[in-house]
């Protein structure tokens, strides 16, 4: 589903990603872990189209997202890390725009707002300013907006950041559902419980490059212990 | 204190050239050049206006004393108007200074405050007033000293009506208070006060406008008694006497008339009402912590309580109709719902509708004594075409300049939608278009009504107004697109960049241009260089809408540090 093939981004002198390659298949979850300013949400801004590449090429659903742009971001749900939204839209117009934006059609549109505001318990309150929302009944609405169009493939951007406990496994149990329904996921995460938890690969990044990748038990094994190590340990080791 | 605040803000000075340095003192530099060019043509204009004025025998004196007057009327609006919005949102909005408030030094907020509205009501202070002192000092070859009184009285004005209009915001923002405590449906926040300060800037504005209409200009100067020998200074008295700018207007008469005694009497009025207002700001500001809290948190209470209740909008808006119109919706409600920039907005539209009020008022008056007038159409005509080009301008650095820099931060939501930027900078060309074509040419075709010239002549101005209005908008939005910047989404500061500073020179380059080649074809010298014009900003309209989303569409739209 995403296919990531040697992506590097300059910044003047600085490389934030250099020669970065991996693919997520569908049905997947593949989280990205790595120590600030490892480049993780550089490559997740390159993919979602707020950043342009310096090198390398990204497919989404076989199409580049140079070339088949609009193809490409049409099957994508992008949750950002810092859930900013015009401060004097409610929840539900935003919900709606973002509807208009992906084409979605007006019945349709209604039906899945509706569907979502009560999946993620927010009915009741989506008719207020964002401006007045706490930061997790934010997160959840930019969550929502991702899933509105019904994507193939999720890239968020730090997923419970300011999530309640309960929305937080709530969140947990979607993204699961979401794979197991054949959507990928690319997780970006400084929580690695919850990439130890969802996770069927994990790629760690160290200055800018992916120093390995694989599944829990794979980074185990090249950390030289063993599944019942905790991803902190292990995470340790391998950024040494 | 002070020393901790002064320290404060020389930091934050030095911070600001801390990066791109050269790029940053050029564009200062530059903006200090457009300062000093247009105090000089201020001057120069004075220099020339007060000289000629004061040649007529019968009306030169008294006529100067109405010119100081309506200009000091223009200085303290924009002083009061600035101080105000300003205040509003630094004191209440702004969350830049909530940790100052939770440490034992909250006054310093207060302070800052009235520093920073003291900043904002420099700038009207240096290029109008001193241009104005400075070229009555040498056109009538006035004393030294009334020069130093009176560069000390404009000072004193301005601090006055700093004072004066943050003390006006505080008693509003009390009012609210006592109000909420027994009428719960006035709520306690922002866009109360925000109210509360429009109507009341609007009616002390149209009380001070409509006295000010209700006179009739050959009755004010006598002049159906030309016998007299001098027109009198008496009705001018009457008709401004309750503004504060009537002190430094009156210590500026009587400079110009060598009564050095009455001058000092105005400036030591001036010294009066500046120390006291001056002193109540300093006396309530440390004790405004607790009003601060009380908005702030009362802002809050009502949010949680929204999120309890069902309804906050009543109708909420639909996007239906494809992506254009939902593009173009989405402009017009966050424009519509910015309650900052909706302030600023009716700010500029207001100083637009006194402008033609006053021109209303101006043709009523001469048509009322059947004056000849057949001579002057041309030259207003063309004045007014730059005067709307300025305002134009003026809409456009605030609000379509920075609407591409201004969505920073939600840039992430059109980033990542399946929509090409082309259609992102249509939508907002077409919404800033329909906008200003609206109240741009509704209000220049009534300013042109009022000079009484034929339909055809009106036809051929407005389409001029209505190019001109499409080319300003249109650069503005280019050049905001073409130059965004991600580091801040203030207004004031993104018009103050390079490409602001440009867009500036070219808007009122263009202006310029255009009513040049309007007039030589009025004047029917020749039509060429108003058609070649016309079709070099069609050229150029083009140009920009062109080259503008795909330049965007290959910028990096945010500030990486992960």
């Amino acid at each position: 589903m995403l296919k990531v093939k040697n992506l590097k981004k300059t910044f003047g002198a600085v490389t934030a990603v250099d020669n970065v390659s991996f693919n997520i298949n569908a049905g997947e979850i593949y989280s990205l872990i790595g120590p600030n300013g490892s480049g993780k949400t550089t490559i997740v801004k390159i993919i979602a189209g707020l950043l342009q590449a310096s090198q390398g090429e990204v497919e989404i659903g076989h199409n580049n997202i140079n070339t088949k742009t609009e193809e490409a971001k049409s099957i994508t749900g992008y949750i950002p890390d810092d859930p900013v939204i015009w401060p004097n839209l409610s929840g539900e117009e935003y919900l709606d725009f973002t509807g208009a934006l992906y084409n979605i059609d007006e019945i349709e549109r209604q039906k899945r707002i509706q569907e979502l505001l009560g999946l993620f318990n927010l009915k009741g309150v989506e008719k207020s300013y964002f401006q007045d929302y706490s930061r997790g009944n934010k997160q959840k609405f930019t969550i929502m907006s991702a899933l509105l169009h019904r994507p193939k493939l999720l890239l968020i951007d730090e997923p419970i950041v300011g999530l309640d406990p309960v929305s937080a496994e709530l969140m947990q149990a979607e993204l699961k559902k979401f794979a197991n329904a054949g959507g990928a996921v690319l997780l970006v995460t400084h929580t690695l419980d919850v990439a130890k938890k969802i996770s069927n690969r994990i790629g760690i990044l160290k200055k800018g490059r992916l120093i390995t990748s694989g599944s829990y038990h794979d980074l185990a094994n090249e950390a030289k212990t063993n599944d019942n190590e905790n991803l902190n340990n292990i995470y340790k080791i391998l950024t040494r | 204190m002070f020393n901790l605040i002064l320290k404060y803000q020389l930091n934050s000075l030095l911070r600001f050239f801390h990066a791109r340095t050269l790029a940053k003192s050029i564009t200062i530099g530059l903006f200090m050049l457009l300062f000093l060019a247009l105090a000089s043509g201020i001057y120069y204009f004075f220099w020339h206006g007060l000289r000629f004025l004061n040649a007529d025998n019968y009306f030169g004196q008294s006529l100067l004393y109405f010119v100081y007057e309506m200009y000091l009327l223009i200085l303290i609006f924009l002083v009061a108007m600035s101080t105000m919005i300003n205040g509003l949102f630094r004191f209440f909005k702004s969350d830049d200074d909530a940790w100052v408030a939770s440490t034992p030094r909250f006054d310093v907020i207060t302070t800052q405050l009235f520093l920073n509205a003291s900043w904002h009501a420099l700038w009207p202070f240096l290029i109008i007033a001193l241009p104005l002192i400075f070229a009555l000092h040498k056109a009538l070859n006035l004393s030294l000293l009334g020069l130093i009184i009176n560069i000390t009285s404009a000072a004193l004005l301005t601090i006055l009506i700093t004072s004066a209009s943050l003390i006006a915001l505080i008693a509003l923002a009390y009012l609210i208070k006592i109000i909420n405590k027994y009428l719960s449906f006035v709520h306690l926040n922002i866009k109360t006060l925000a109210i509360a300060v429009f109507i009341f800037v609007s009616l002390l504005l149209l009380s001070t406008v409509s006295g000010g209409l209700q006179n009739d200009l050959v009755q004010m100067f006598e002049a159906k008694n030309l016998s007299q020998g001098q027109a009198g200074i008496e009705a001018i008295i009457d008709n401004f006497k309750f503004l504060p700018s009537h002190l430094l207007a009156s210590s500026l008469y009587y400079w110009q008339t060598d009564n050095t005694l009455s001058m000092l009497n105005y400036h030591a009025e001036l010294w009066f009402f500046a120390i006291i207002l001056l002193g109540l700001w300093f006396y309530c500001a440390p004790r405004l912590i607790n009003l601060w809290t009380a908005f702030r948190t009362n802002d809050q209470t009502l949010a949680a309580r929204q999120q309890n209740t069902t309804a906050h909008i009543k109708k909420p808006a639909r996007f239906i109709g494809g992506i254009y119109h939902s593009l173009v919706k989405k402009e017009a409600i966050v424009f519509y719902r910015n309650s900052r920039g909706l302030m600023w907005f009716s700010f500029l539209l207001f100083f637009w509708i006194i402008q033609t009020m006053i021109n209303i008022s101006l043709s009523n008056n001469i048509q009322g004594y059947d004056l000849d007038i057949s001579s002057t159409p041309t030259l207003v005509q063309a004045i007014q075409i730059l005067t709307a080009v300025y305002f134009i301008s003026a809409f456009a650095l605030r609000f379509v300049f920075p609407a591409f820099s201004q969505e920073r931060r939600t840039l992430w939501i059109l980033s990542s939608a399946p929509i090409d930027w082309k259609k992102v900078f249509y939508a907002k060309l077409v919404f800033y278009n329909l906008l200003f074509l609206f109240i741009g040419l509704l209000i220049a075709y009534i300013n042109l009504t009022t000079l009484l010239i034929p339909g055809t002549v009106i036809a051929e101005t407005m389409l001029l107004f209505f190019i001109i209005i499409i080319f300003i908008v249109t650069l503005s939005l280019s050049l905001g697109m073409i130059f965004p910047n991600f580091e801040t989404d203030n207004p004031s500061a993104l018009g103050t960049s390079l490409p602001g500073l440009f867009l500036i020179f070219i808007s009122l380059l263009s202006g310029g241009l255009s009513v040049w080649t309007f007039y030589l074809k009025l004047i029917g010298f020749s039509n060429i260089y108003y058609y070649s014009f016309l079709t070099l900003l069609i050229i150029a309209l083009v140009t920009l809408v062109l080259i503008a989303p795909r330049r965007y569409a290959k910028l990096d739209k945010v500030k990486v540090i992960d």
